[in-house]
């Protein structure tokens, strides 16, 4: 960051990253495909394109009707061959970009208006979190993509391509990250009023490194150490949050709203949209509506003063 | 270009200050906050969330409504009605409003004094109103 700074509020944020959320920045088997195919096809089709115009320049200066040859060849053949060679080659890279491994990792995400819930290993561990993915480096990993309202589309530009997200079906997208970074994701297909707002984080992490993650995610809440943090996490209970969202270790069963079990630890606030610190948080807390309209939390500006300060000081430092 | 950019910020500065028709003006530099930097106060304000509660001109997504609004803030009289508006008053507030007002809503974010320094440098470019 920026000189002179002794420190900042909240975890590193894809929302720092200037070219987070691009397919020029390629990242994964998938974008690199596809960035190579889009390549090799502009510069075919150029030569193709240049050799039409070269036939229209001598029709010109020749000036007298062309033969059934010409028609045939190059109002017939000519587009049936560069159909069926864009389509061999756009599928040959969707087959190759989304190949799955046997061991592939998987991890179920659904998609909310307008936020993302996700949940890594579901035959196994079943780890829940929410609006951010962690992945592992070079391994395949394969999404099982639901909605639980409206069809949403899963992309994450740097990546790989996008998938649509089809309440009642679940479709299937195996993705491969190839280098380590923070990237962004975001709903793809127009879900209601706050669909620009519904984004995400994503964290690539070298194999081993994701491994460890994995095993230190899964246990319950970091405890509240200090009194405030205490006090946070009982206006957390008895203001009902628990009904909506979970805190392993706390509250379980809220499940209409993201888990809240590391919210703290999370790149952003609001599904990829703002930096997570305990300010952001407080004002969301007081005024959901105004920070993403259409979200389904009510906004808790009954909430007095110190108890805004606890639940939010309390929320930001679960790591 | 470097040349330009300083004659943009310097007309940017004139206007912001307003020319004070060549006297000096005694009310900015009481808030003349030594060796801040304002633009680099206006990023901490986004790193630190305030427009999630606060609408704060020039800075970016700052449309929050749960608290007051901040335009012209360098014309106010007291910080949040406690505090004599001044560098010190404000400053003292970004980094614990909760020791001078508590019951307020807003919370102590570990602002250090260099940081609300630059903030609060931002916060009197803030003049009219």
């Amino acid at each position: 960051m920026m000189e002179g700074d002794t420190q900042l509020p909240g975890p590193d944020s894809a929302l720092d990253i200037y070219n987070a959320q691009t397919t020029l920045a390629r990242a994964g088997l998938g974008a690199d495909m596809v960035f190579d195919l889009t390549v090799a096809m502009t510069l075919a089709f150029g030569v193709v394109f240049l050799g039409v115009m070269a036939v229209v320049c001598l029709a010109w200066r020749r000036n007298r009707p062309a033969g059934a040859w010409w028609v045939w060849s190059g109002g017939i053949v000519l587009p049936l061959v560069a159909i069926i060679v864009l389509m061999a080659g756009s599928t040959a890279v969707l087959v190759a970009s989304t190949r799955s491994a046997p061991n592939a990792l998987e991890i179920d995400i659904t998609g909310y208006q307008f936020w993302w819930d996700v949940v890594y290993d579901p035959e196994g561990i079943a780890l829940r979190d929410a609006n951010e993915l962690v992945l592992p480096a070079g391994r395949p990993v394969t999404l099982r993509l639901r909605s639980a309202d409206v069809i949403h589309s899963f992309w994450i530009p740097s990546i790989s391509g996008k998938m649509d997200m089809i309440p009642g079906r679940t479709n299937t997208l195996t993705i491969t990250p190839l280098e380590t970074g923070r990237f962004r994701g975001q709903c793809a297909e127009f879900c209601g009023l706050s669909h620009p707002r519904m984004a995400f984080e994503v964290v690539v992490m070298a194999p081993d490194a994701f491994d460890q993650w994995l095993a230190a995610t899964q246990g319950e809440a970091r405890d509240a150490a200090r009194p405030e943090l205490l006090a946070g996490r009982q206006v957390f209970v008895d203001y009902g949050c628990p009904a909506c969202h979970e805190i392993r270790g706390v509250a379980t069963g809220g499940r209409l709203g993201p888990d809240l079990t590391r919210v703290g630890a999370r790149g952003s606030l609001g599904a990829g949209m703002w930096r997570m610190n305990q300010g952001n948080l407080a004002g969301w807390i007081a005024d959901v509506g105004d920070m993403k309209p259409g979200a389904k939390m009510p906004s808790y500006n009954h909430l007095t003063g110190p108890e805004l300060r606890a639940v939010s000081a309390y929320l930001a430092s679960l790591k | 270009m470097v040349w330009a950019e300083d004659a943009l910020s310097d007309t940017a500065h004139w206007f912001r200050r307003g020319p004070a028709d060549g006297h000096p003006d005694w009310e900015a530099a009481a808030l003349e906050i030594h060796d801040a930097n304002p633009d680099r106060g206006a990023a901490l304000m986004i790193d630190y969330g305030c427009g999630a509660c606060h609408v704060i001109p020039g800075v970016a997504g700052a449309r929050g409504t749960v608290g007051p609004q901040l335009d012209g803030f360098a014309s106010r009289a007291y910080v949040a009605g406690i505090l004599p508006n001044t560098p010190g008053g404000l400053v003292r507030w970004l980094m614990n409003p909760t020791t001078h007002a508590p019951e307020t809503a807003m919370p102590d974010l570990g602002v250090t004094e260099p940081q609300a320094r630059d903030m609060a440098a931002y916060l009197y470019t803030l003049r009219g109103g």
